[in-house]
């Protein structure tokens, strides 16, 4: 157990020294900051109702760019290892498969968390600036987004294992798409489709994604509604299960590769 | 599982092929046939070849990177495809490759880490193999900006860092100038003496031939040869006759020569001849009353090269 711990902080952490070192996390967090800029300039266009649209635009830019980078850092990870073949020292080393795809899959969260905690800070200096205090809900908001990207981050390293990367860059941006609008889709193909096949794929496929927007509390952090513990908490459960379901499927994946 | 590291060999092959799917066609193509091999622990033992004769395969089947098709792999009496099998291995790989934006210092301790070492004395560990190495200096230099020698060598710490019982080097020398060379020769020279054993695969054969206690050479994906470089290597009985002090325009010692069967050449002022050894006396007689002056008289030895080249043409003639 000892030995499990340590094999997956270890290649968590240089899996994200690495990440955060790259040119590519800089680029992005470069462009989430500019969203954040376009976003706060935005709100100025309305003086009534400014703090809710900065509010808003913010989180949206927050969700946007850290689903961005961990996407992009996700679905490079396992490839390039083989690709670059720095996968052989390491697994010359006694660790085990899965044990190599959970501890690059927490260094990518790790960098995610990096660039969030900065677009936070970032995200607290403007309410200070404008409104003079941080409402407590910033921090119920944030760690659910967090989890929003660390399930993008699953699937990103679940396709990587079977897909080029720009496949698997395109497909789980497109899974991203679909779980954040999930519920407005499924009404809508309802609407539209009523064969057999059309509602047997769409309860699939309703099962199978994953409801992002369930991890999204802007609402309630704008409008000042307040959520209950209980309904936080199991949004959390249903964030861990549904990633450490697409984790097992990607080390089972990846256990099968030969390199 | 507990590895004894003290009992029985280090390495143990049985049976061991390795099939690969062909696009297109339905035979499958072997890298690896009915391969049988045993490493004694504490040796040092060179893996011979040509390109694509199987080496990089059966190492990768050793380190569970890929799966035999049939056959198996030991580690100290462990299946390679148990994790715990690479316990005691180090590993360096024919051309490394780290994450460039780590440092020197990083990815060693990280792979003293992965060997079982804690955190603390993981940085400790690393810190005494980089001075080993003479890469100390190094140590907080990004790995994209090292020279490939270096990276070679970064790459031997990674290996060395766990203290393994067993180093499975692929190449190691690959990329170091000559002065590396020798320090890499030592320090395997060394980490026999501390009762490692290492399995090398190497081009360079005359330091195969100088450190190896036993090799094995792979033609084509089978064993062609096995055993200690002397016994590899196949006994001559011509001898090589070198003479100074005869005029080379001179056709008499030419035709005494001719006479003997012997093969001459030109070597600097001198003539260097390939006899029979019962001809050696009779000719260098000859020669010395040709007022030739007899420098010296050496048996003709084949090399491991010689044997290398003569045991995969043989094979592939067949």
């Amino acid at each position: 157990m000892i030995n499990v711990f340590r094999h997956l902080t270890t290649l968590a952490g240089i899996t994200m020294l690495e990440g955060a070192r790259k040119q590519i996390f800089h680029v992005l967090m470069l462009f989430a900051m500019t969203l954040i800029v376009i976003a706060t300039l935005l709100g100025f266009l309305d003086h009534n109702i400014q703090m809710k649209v900065i509010k808003d635009l913010v989180c949206v830019a927050i969700l946007v760019s850290s689903c961005l980078i961990s996407i992009t850092l996700s679905v490079s990870g396992l490839p390039q290892e083989l690709e670059l073949r720095t996968v052989y020292p390491v697994m010359a080393k006694p660790i085990k498969r899965w044990e190599f795809v959970v501890g690059k899959y927490l260094g990518t969260v790790g960098t995610v968390t990096i660039g969030m905690l900065i677009m936070l800070a970032a995200f607290c200096g403007i309410l200070l600036a404008y409104s003079g205090h941080v409402s407590a809900g910033v921090f119920m908001v944030m760690p659910f987004l967090l989890l929003e990207a660390c399930i993008v981050a699953a699937i990103g390293v679940m396709l990587s294992t079977f897909c080029s990367t720009p496949l698997a860059w395109f497909l789980t941006v497109f899974v991203f798409m679909i779980g954040a609008f999930k519920f407005q889709l499924s009404e809508f193909l309802a609407a539209k489709d009523h064969s057999v096949v059309g509602k047997v794929v769409e309860a699939v496929g309703y099962q199978v994604l994953p409801n992002l927007e369930c991890f999204n509390f802007k609402d309630s952090l704008v409008h000042d509604i307040p959520v209950s513990g209980i309904y936080l908490l199991q949004t959390g459960l249903y964030g861990f299960v549904y990633t450490v379901a697409v984790l097992t499927l990607a080390s089972l994946a990846f256990a099968q590769k030969e390199f | 599982m507990a590895i004894s590291k003290n009992d029985g060999p280090a390495i143990t092959i049985s049976s061991l092929t390795k099939l690969y799917n062909v696009p297109r066609q339905k035979q499958k193509r072997s890298a690896i046939r009915d391969l049988n091999l045993t490493v004694p622990n504490g040796e040092i033992f060179g893996f011979l070849g040509p390109n694509g004769a199987g080496k990089t395969t059966t190492i990768k089947i050793l380190l569970n990177f890929i799966t035999a098709t049939s056959g198996h792999a030991e580690i100290f009496g462990v299946s390679s495809e148990d994790d715990n099998a690479r316990q005691p291995i180090g590993y360096v790989p024919e051309q490394p490759y780290f994450p460039k934006f780590l440092t020197t210092l990083e990815v060693v301790k990280a792979h003293g880490s992965l060997s079982g070492f804690g955190f603390g004395s993981s940085k400790v560990q690393a810190e005494d193999v980089l001075k080993d190495l003479g890469m100390y200096d190094h140590r907080h230099t990004p790995l994209s900006k090292l020279s490939k020698g270096m990276t070679q060598r970064v790459a031997v710490a990674t290996a060395l860092v766990g203290d393994p019982q067993l180093l499975i080097l692929d190449e190691p020398s690959s990329g170091l100038d000559p002065v590396g060379r020798k320090e890499l020769r030592d320090l395997l020279l060394s980490l026999k003496a501390r009762g490692k054993t290492i399995f090398l695969s190497s081009h360079l054969l005359s330091e195969m031939e100088a450190i190896c206690d036993r090799v094995a050479v792979l033609s084509s994906g089978r064993l062609v040869g096995e055993g200690r470089p002397a016994d590899i290597v196949q006994d001559s009985d011509k001898a090589i006759v070198l003479i100074g002090g005869l005029a080379q325009l001179d056709t008499l010692w030419r035709q005494d020569a001719a006479a003997l069967n012997a093969e001459y050449k030109l070597d600097g002022p001198n003539v260097r001849f390939t006899v029979d050894g019962e001809a050696a006396y009779p000719l260098i007689s000859r020669l010395i009353g040709h007022g030739g002056a007899l420098i010296s008289v050496t048996p003709e030895r084949e090399t491991l090269e010689d044997a290398f080249l003569r045991l995969v043409e043989q094979d592939l003639a067949a």
